[in-house]
């Protein structure tokens, strides 16, 4: 019986250390995004009018993005916002909408990706916008010839070329580091020789653990 | 087991028993490294914004510490001590490493005394080496054991309050007494959530004694008295600041959210779910330690869970008070209490065996290296101080101005920055500037608009990433177009 549960506790432990690394169900952020660069505004945003942004992540899971945005007086709260990602055949990899009033934020708009991309190979991302109210919502850009962050490289309004960036914040999810793999596998080894600790102790040969 | 595993067993043994009998040597080693440690984070000019105030405050002489500290939300003891130590290391270029070392000390005093006295109690090395590694490792002993604030002292004298108490219930010694009662009201002194620590302290004594030693509740109430009489001339103080507190202070209101901040303040670390970990075996030493307590029925076992009621209790009530009164209780208030919290976790896991307590210790370690990591990237890496000073000096005139846009920030800017040339981008006037502009902007603060820039000739160029302490920003440099 003792056997089995020693068995057991190894094998939990073995499942968390894989489920660490190399599955990586936890990941650590990192950002990357324009700083305080001056900004112009690229729209408006329709949805025959879109954007589209190439960019080449420096990451190869993106976690959530962001993007800077700004309209008329006030927002529509029932703006529809669509937003795409295609790898550089033009194939989507990703598809998403979401309502105005459903962003925590009216001037940066937030989209839950969580997708795995090449790192250092070309994407692009699209946004356009359904909106019935005269409320028109326009990206917003770095100046002219201003390319940040260093993920972005061309943006199109409407397919023609513009020489600014989007407003940007890319947040990636990386694998846990080696200082973190060990902080991690040390605290299951740790917990499986408590559980080996009790489990010699459990009622049979020997009684008491105190 | 087969006898190549007895031999192992038995070498394992025989070096353990050889360490135990240099238990005390082996404890001063680990509290001199863990210092060690400590002391290499100071060598850096970052202040933040309290260590400014602390930086600021005792430039006066001690009567306007004492009213400086009245008119803000701190008892006098700390930047008292701060004010004797720039007394007698008169030092302008090195005034910010004597108090970085003036706080240390304190650290190095509890991790003694508390190692020590675990040693001596259970009569085992890991143990006491358990209460160091805990406190040093798995609490942020490696951000407030360098702080220039109260934190480090008020750590001293709770731990050492708590410790005088169990010596003063087991053998009742006019100079545990003694001890017991100065602490206490050093504790008073140093941080108001410290009395708070000491006050529960007070009260768990009396529960020990109205329970098991009703006869010594007399010389409890002596104490308590003495130690009230000793504390009444910042009593008046105390009621004033609780009064001005009580109507405006920056303390965010306390929700389930917050509650939860409080364990990832005080045990987390960069890496994810350090919290939860240190978290599940602070529970299950105290399950261990009350499987102890119901079969043994030991002193010590019950003071062992009372260390752990110090912590507790203390936020709990910080917790309460703000919510029937205003929210006055911060994450970091609790740090004085945790080093009882220590002695629990040290206590309860000393009943466990020797070899899992090695294994807890290398743990602690293997945190501890990450906390270090993180600390050095805090004091030296992360903050890109000596970049931003080296950029000013080369490049700020008399003229010019620097402009921020972290208004909380002030207090630190100006202990870099001569006050006149500081700038908050509110109060900037656009129509007279006889300078440039040295943007230090903050990610999601306000913004130089390009309206302004068009509308004053100004062009504005990104000089890198920069920053002070704990405050990253990019440094912009602002001109008015040839």
């Amino acid at each position: 019986m003792k056997k089995f549960l020693y068995g057991i506790a190894g094998a939990v432990c073995v499942i968390c250390m894989i489920l660490i690394y190399p599955i990586g169900i936890i990941r650590t952020s990192v950002e990357s995004h324009n700083g305080a660069d001056g900004r112009i505004s690229v729209g408006p945003l329709s949805a025959e009018a879109y954007t589209e942004q190439y960019f080449v992540p420096q990451f190869s899971y993106l976690q959530k993005m962001s993007i800077a945005v700004t309209y008329d007086v006030i927002q529509d709260e029932n703006a529809v916002v669509f937003f795409t990602i295609k790898d550089s055949t033009g194939e989507e990899v990703f598809s998403t909408s979401l309502t105005a009033s459903e962003f925590n934020s009216s001037s940066f708009y937030e989209f839950p990706v969580g997708i795995s991309l090449k790192k250092g190979e070309q994407y692009s991302w699209t946004v356009t916008v359904e909106s019935s109210a005269s409320e028109q919502i326009s990206l917003l850009a770095t100046l002219p010839d201003v390319i940040t962050p260093v993920e972005n490289s061309v943006l199109y309004y409407n397919g023609e070329f513009t020489s600014s960036a989007a407003v940007v914040d890319y947040v990636y999810g990386t694998l846990p580091g080696k200082s973190h793999i060990l902080t991690y596998y040390s605290f299951f080894v740790t917990i499986f020789l408590l559980a080996v600790m009790v489990i010699r102790h459990l009622p049979g040969k020997n009684s008491c653990l105190i | 087991m087969n006898n190549k595993t007895a031999k192992i067993s038995l070498t394992a043994q025989k070096i353990y028993q050889k360490m135990n009998e240099h238990g005390q040597a082996l404890i001063v080693m680990a509290s001199l490294l863990v210092t060690a440690l400590l002391v290499s984070l100071c060598f850096n000019n970052n202040v933040h914004t309290d260590e400014a105030y602390t930086m600021s405050l005792i430039k006066n002489d001690f009567r306007g510490i004492i009213e400086g500290t009245a008119g803000d939300v701190h008892p006098p003891l700390y930047y008292i001590i701060a004010k004797i130590a720039a007394i007698l290391f008169p030092t302008q270029t090195y005034r910010l490493l004597v108090q970085k070392i003036v706080v240390i000390i304190p650290v190095t005093l509890t991790l003694l005394r508390g190692g020590l006295w675990v040693l001596k109690k259970t009569e085992r090395l890991f143990p006491g080496l358990l209460f160091i590694a805990s406190l040093s490792f798995l609490v942020c002993t490696m951000e407030y054991g360098v702080q220039v604030r109260m934190y480090s002292w008020g750590l001293f004298f709770v731990t050492f309050c708590g410790l005088e108490a169990y010596e003063v219930y087991l053998t009742g010694k006019t100079r545990h007494w003694i001890c017991f009662a100065v602490c206490g009201v050093g504790a008073a002194y140093t941080h108001y959530f410290s009395f708070v620590s000491a006050v529960i302290i007070c009260g768990l004594l009396f529960v020990a004694f109205l329970l098991w030693k009703r006869k010594e509740l007399l010389h409890w109430l002596i104490a308590v008295v003495l130690m009230f009489v000793a504390y009444l001339p910042w009593f008046f103080v105390l009621l004033g600041q609780f009064q001005a507190v009580n109507t405006s202070y920056w303390i965010p209101e306390i929700t389930g959210e917050t509650i939860l901040t409080y364990f990832t303040w005080a045990f987390g670390t960069d890496v994810p779910y350090t919290t939860v970990m240190t978290l599940i075996l602070l529970v299950s030493g105290g399950v261990i330690g009350l499987v102890s307590i119901f079969r043994k029925r030991a002193p010590l076992d019950v003071f062992s869970v009372f260390c752990w009621m110090v912590p507790f209790l203390t936020c709990a009530g910080g917790v309460i008070v703000s919510w029937i009164f205003s929210p006055i209780y911060y994450d970091r208030y609790v740090y004085p209490a945790l080093g009882l919290l220590c002695v629990f976790f040290a206590l309860s896991w000393s009943h466990a065996e020797e070899w899992y307590q090695m294994v807890l210790l290398l743990f602690c370690c293997v945190i501890g290296v990450e906390r270090y990591r993180e600390a050095i990237d805090l004091e030296y890496l992360t903050p890109n101080t000596d970049l931003t000073m080296a950029y000013l000096e080369e490049n700020l005139d008399e003229e010019d101005i620097v402009v921020y846009n972290f208004s909380v920030y002030r207090l630190i800017y100006e202990y870099y920055v001569d006050g006149d040339q500081l700038v908050d981008l509110q109060d900037v006037d656009w129509d007279n500037l006889d300078g440039d502009i040295y943007f230090l902007y903050t990610y999601n603060c306000d913004e130089i608009s390009q309206s302004i820039l068009d509308a004053y000739g100004l062009v504005m160029e990104n000089e890198g990433e920069m920053g002070v302490e704990q405050n990253n920003f990019i440094m912009y440099h602002v001109y008015k177009a040839e």
